[in-house]
């Protein structure tokens, strides 16, 4: 059976990929998705509003109506305090995670 | 809410909401108004290159539907190689032999425990480590007590004589030890080893640590 890599790394991580730009600033829909396909994070904006969904569900993530500088009005994403705190978590977690992985797939003379 | 600009910004995002039948209405209905926002206000060439940026409403909808499914179910839990419940092959007989290797001596003196040892031997209850062990503890055991014996026979001729330490006097007697002390005590710890995994080598992959004989 193969196993696309990939997609099962993205999976762990996309959605504090999106909580991490949200920390930053407030971002609508397209400008998250943007983001997230030239990182390739996500294949489309397909992916990225049943993840935001989640987010919201979760109250990690909250969303308002905003007339950009551009014109339309449009949807805001911003995060709340709750996913503020676990991106926090996320953050203290993943640096000795990503180390101890590659220490254990890591090639001898790394 | 902006309306579209153009027809083909409309035709694009019916085919999406149709596209999209099925995915979660609440999902549904913002991946369109969202991409609806981004197309408003753009002309004509800059909604068809947002568009063209976007791609087929059918792979947006696929992602979204993959999304929106109930969370990825885990994969069902690897069972358990062999079911706990179910007794080992060869159980009885394991047993049996150990059983002989506790007792036989009391039975039948030298051929008792021998038949006990080759029996648990070959058992499948037992790794490999563990019957070594327990073919070493008594065979050591001899050769210390030979060695013992030997030594105190150097250094005094004259080994019953009354000014050894009272423990030299009956050393030749520790002899009697491994069948009737050294050996059934290991059977025990073999037995229990053996009990607590189920009567299977070295259960699971897990190794005690410890080895099969008497500490």
């Amino acid at each position: 059976m193969t196993v696309d890599v990939g997609a099962q790394l993205r999976k762990g991580v996309v959605e504090f990929c999106v909580l991490g730009l949200l920390s930053r600033e407030p971002m609508y829909g397209w400008q998250l998705s943007e983001r997230l396909v030239k990182a390739g994070m996500i294949a489309s904006i397909g992916t990225l509003y049943p993840m935001l969904s989640r987010l919201r569900n979760q109250g990690l993530v909250t969303a308002y109506d905003e007339a950009s500088a551009s014109g339309p009005v449009r949807k805001y994403y911003r995060l709340t305090a709750e996913g503020d705190a676990q991106l926090e978590t996320f953050r203290l977690q993943w640096g000795p995670f990503a180390a101890t992985v590659h220490d254990l797939v890591g090639k001898d003379d790394s | 809410m902006t309306e579209p600009s153009s027809n083909t910004v409309t035709a694009y995002l019916a085919r999406l909401d149709s596209a999209l039948v099925g995915v979660e209405p609440s999902v549904r209905a913002e991946i369109v108004s969202g991409i609806r926002e981004e197309l408003a206000g753009l002309d004509a060439a800059d909604a068809a290159a947002r568009i063209a940026d976007l791609g087929d409403p059918a792979l947006i909808a696929a992602e979204a539907r993959a999304g929106t499914a109930a969370p990825v179910a885990e994969p069902a839990p690897v069972a358990e190689p062999a079911p706990v419940a179910e007794p080992a092959p060869g159980r009885t007989l394991s047993i049996v032999a150990v059983l002989v290797l506790i007792v036989g001596s009391f039975i039948v003196p030298v051929l008792g425990p021998l038949v006990g040892l080759v029996w648990v031997s070959l058992s499948a209850a037992w790794s490999r480590r563990e019957k070594l062990v327990m073919w070493l503890i008594p065979v050591v055991s001899v050769v210390v007590v030979l060695a013992v014996v030997a030594i105190v026979e150097a250094t005094d001729p004259d080994a019953a004589s009354p000014t050894l330490p009272v423990g030299f006097a009956g050393v030749s007697h520790l002899a009697i030890l491994i069948p009737f002390v050294i050996l059934p005590i290991e059977g025990i710890a073999l037995l229990i080893r053996a009990h607590r995994r189920g009567w299977r080598p070295e259960a699971l992959g897990a190794n005690r640590g410890g080895v099969g004989g008497p500490a």
